[in-house]
């Protein structure tokens, strides 16, 4: 139960308003839907997951990409850019 | 006018009587740089909204056979949480290429830099042709600002009120001397540019929100406010646009 809990405070599944009310109630759910909202939960966290992972893929590949390509006099200039770039999408993402 | 004016972020409302060396470009012409980060950022975003719509679904679909009513009422929710995600999504990625694309050539400097009397109207048709151009405002948004009773021409005009606001509460970058080619010569980012835009368009949504604005339905802009301008989203912005536009030579 502890770890159904500690999943859905984290998850970006339920807004905050539902985590209230399910974290209220979950205690009385039945041991079958403890065990389905469990499941969904995951399934959800980790299709979320998978698709964070492959947009800052994409994304990061293309900043890597771009600093290798510069001239040495612009390189670090636009390291400091694309560590930028990285460090917004971090902040939104994580 | 000073004939000194350090290139300092600090000091971008100073006016120089020097003349610009760098071509002033055209206010939506992105560098190959910058133009190849949008571009991905708005194909993987695509992608990543149809994953977050796709799994958003589906488990609405298993919530809502669960018997807790908080549960059902939470399934029931996702689809329209889900469009309120996409919708945020593609907010995301649409500003992202505008925002870049707006300061890269300038737009706030073009705004800040005329007179009282003629910045409203030419606010009006920047932020018109900045939100028209990119995916900022889509068909899906505009459906559904439509069905809450709120008119664009309403919208831009709460952003209006933003910029106006923002120029009174002394948002840094909100200098009406400021001129466009001094940025561009010394390669200024606006400081804070991207305060200006993103907190003038959370003010003019709270416009919306509010009863200031005609009493117009506030459920679309706090819903906007929520989902799109929380402060790690905007912070987070603010990050990748300034990536963006350190990224632009000159």
């Amino acid at each position: 139960m502890q770890s159904l809990k500690q999943k859905i405070k984290k998850t970006t599944l339920f807004s905050d308003e539902d985590k209230i009310a399910i974290l209220v109630a979950v205690d009385g759910y039945s041991a079958s839907d403890v065990k389905a909202l469990e499941k969904i939960v995951d399934e959800f966290d980790q299709a979320h997951t998978r698709a964070v992972t492959d947009y800052k893929k994409a994304v990061y590949g293309v900043l890597e990409d771009i600093v290798v390509k510069q001239k040495s006099e612009d390189a670090p200039r636009m390291q400091g850019a694309t560590d930028q770039i990285k460090q917004g999408i971090r902040s939104i993402f994580d | 006018m000073s004939e000194n004016a350090p290139s300092n972020p600090q000091f971008v409302g100073q006016a120089d009587a020097r003349k610009s060396e760098v071509p002033v470009t055209d206010e939506f012409t992105l560098f190959p740089e910058q133009q190849q980060v949008v571009d991905v950022m708005e194909k993987a975003g695509a992608k990543l909204e149809t994953l977050e719509l796709d799994g958003r679904e589906k488990a609405a679909g298993e919530l809502k056979k669960l018997q807790g009513k908080e549960l059902v009422d939470a399934g029931l929710k996702q689809m329209g949480h889900g469009v309120w995600q996409s919708v945020k999504s593609r907010f995301f990625w649409g500003v992202g290429g505008a925002l870049v694309g707006a300061v890269s050539g300038g737009v706030y400097g073009s705004i800040v830099g005329q007179s009282d009397t003629d910045r409203d109207a030419s606010l009006n048709r920047r932020v018109k042709e900045y939100a028209d151009m990119k995916t900022v405002m889509t068909d899906e948004v505009r459906e559904l600002y439509r069905r809450q009773g709120v008119t664009i021409d309403r919208i831009f005009k709460g952003m209006d009120l933003g910029a106006v606001a923002g120029s009174y509460v002394g948002f840094e970058t909100s200098g009406v001397h400021y001129n466009k080619k001094i940025a561009v010569k010394n390669n200024l980012p606006p400081a804070k540019w991207y305060d200006w835009i993103i907190g003038n368009g959370v003010f003019g949504l709270t416009e919306i929100a509010s009863n200031k604005s005609n009493g117009i339905a506030s459920s679309v802009g706090l819903v906007l406010l929520q989902y799109v301008f929380n402060p790690i989203t905007v912070g987070g912005m603010r990050n990748v646009a300034t990536g963006l536009w350190q990224m632009k030579k000159g």
